[in-house]
């Protein structure tokens, strides 16, 4: 199971870690980015993922800073977290690959 | 009320921890964002997701081995609560027959286990953990064996199934486990009395057993109810002195084994009916299986299992 594919938000709250930390407001802001307006994530469901990748130590905080008096936890890609990323993406390339092939056959098929 | 006011309220439904550690933070995502009902409900939904983790120790939390230290050191003596039907029956036949009574053996069948698990609670006070767990294991074979044995004369084989589960677990923590004076450490003295205050309590109910029949024949039916819960909550009782609470409330849970283990049987009978017990080896295993499965995945041991399965 630990090799299992990612849920869509873990996939990009990692994805929108792997830049650089980034505090709750900013990954929330950077998935939206990512997906190209089409996933919207909300503060519940963000720190619902969160509270799991810190436990799987897959995402760690990385510093605090008071901004007009609210505080601001920003959050770091760990290694473990990087390399958990590469493997979903490796995987998903492979996926993507086999579906670009078949489809460019099936064109091919249907155009002789 | 303010948009702070509404979001606090619905932070409050967090898990306290987690309140503690992200709530001024989530705070201020939630000012940022653009709000709106499905931002309340994303809330609600987060709230229930982060209290099944914890209950079910999916964040890893709670400490198993302090969970069942506190199991090895508090189950023995709460065991001894299985044996208060016992001497309701042997102070009967003396209380008919004076002091040279003999009891038949078939009255009082499983009197070893509950001699054996006496043993262990000694042991245990005393700090004695190996020869405790070795005696323990004696314990679950003997209360095993009698159960096998007297299927017919043994009416309450059933009613038995969480003392015997409660039993393996308390065997499993004195084995395994730091022991009990880390159990000591971490309930105190004070956490002892009230298991034995537990224990006291529920041998008085099933004493008074007969004078609930004259309440009415329900009071009577709830009479072993209570006697479950009254050890039980005595057990709860110690395990809120633990200072990790969710490691106390975890480790409660399994000293619940008998209380919930009935449950699970009453509710498993109320489910399917006589079919229940058409055949015997699914019965026991339904019994035996739903509340130690539940045992496993409240201490988050088959969310360890399923993870470090390969894919």
């Amino acid at each position: 199971m630990t090799d299992g594919a990612l849920r869509e938000p873990t996939f990009l709250v990692l994805t929108a870690l792997a830049a650089g930390p980034q505090h709750g407001y900013g990954i929330l802001l950077d998935v939206e980015q990512i997906s190209a307006g089409r996933v919207r994530l909300r503060a519940g469901t963000l720190y619902t993922a969160l509270d799991r990748l810190v436990a799987d130590d897959w995402v760690a905080a990385d510093r605090e800073e008071v901004v007009d008096g609210r505080l601001r936890r920003y959050y770091r890609l760990t290694d473990r977290g990087a390399a958990r990323l590469a493997t979903e993406v490796e995987r998903l390339r492979v996926t993507t690959r086999a579906a670009e092939t078949r489809l460019r056959a099936r064109t091919v098929g249907g155009t002789a | 009320m303010t948009r702070e006011q509404h979001y606090r309220r619905l932070l409050a439904l967090y898990p306290s921890d987690h309140r503690r550690q992200h709530g001024e933070e989530m705070l201020g995502v939630l000012l940022a964002a653009h709000g709106g009902w499905r931002d309340d409900l994303d809330l609600v939904r987060g709230a229930a997701a982060l209290h099944l983790r914890r209950t079910f120790n999916m964040d890893g939390g709670v400490s198993l081995r302090d969970a069942m230290v506190v199991v090895s050191l508090l189950g023995p003596i709460l065991l001894l609560s299985g044996a208060a039907p016992d001497l309701h029956e042997i102070a009967w036949w003396f209380k008919a027959d004076g002091l040279v009574a003999v009891v038949p053996y078939e009255q009082v069948p499983d009197w070893p286990a509950w001699a054996a698990w006496a043993v262990v609670a000694v042991l245990t006070l005393f700090g004695a953990r190996r020869p405790a767990a070795a005696m323990a294991w004696v314990a679950c074979a003997v209360h095993l064996t009698i159960i096998s044995a007297f299927p017919i004369n043994y009416a309450a084989n059933y009613e038995n199934t969480g003392l015997l589960l409660l039993g393996v677990f308390t065997t499993i923590g004195l084995t395994w486990s730091a022991g009990p004076a880390r159990g000591k450490e971490l309930v105190g003295r004070r956490g002892i009395w009230l298991a034995f205050g537990g224990v006291a309590l529920s041998t008085l109910m099933v004493a008074m057993m007969s004078a609930l029949y004259a309440l009415g024949f329900w009071a009577y039916l709830l009479g072993p109810w209570l006697a479950w819960a009254t050890f039980v909550f005595g057990g709860c009782l110690a395990c809120r002195r633990v200072p990790d609470r969710r490691t106390g409330r975890h480790a409660a849970f399994v000293l619940a084994l008998p209380l919930v283990s009935n449950l699970v049987d009453y509710g498993l009978f109320a489910l399917l009916g006589p079919p229940l017990f058409w055949t015997p080896s699914v019965t026991t295993a339904l019994f035996y299986g739903i509340p130690t499965l539940m045992v496993l995945a409240g201490l988050g041991i088959l969310g360890r299992i399923r993870r470090s399965l390969p894919n």
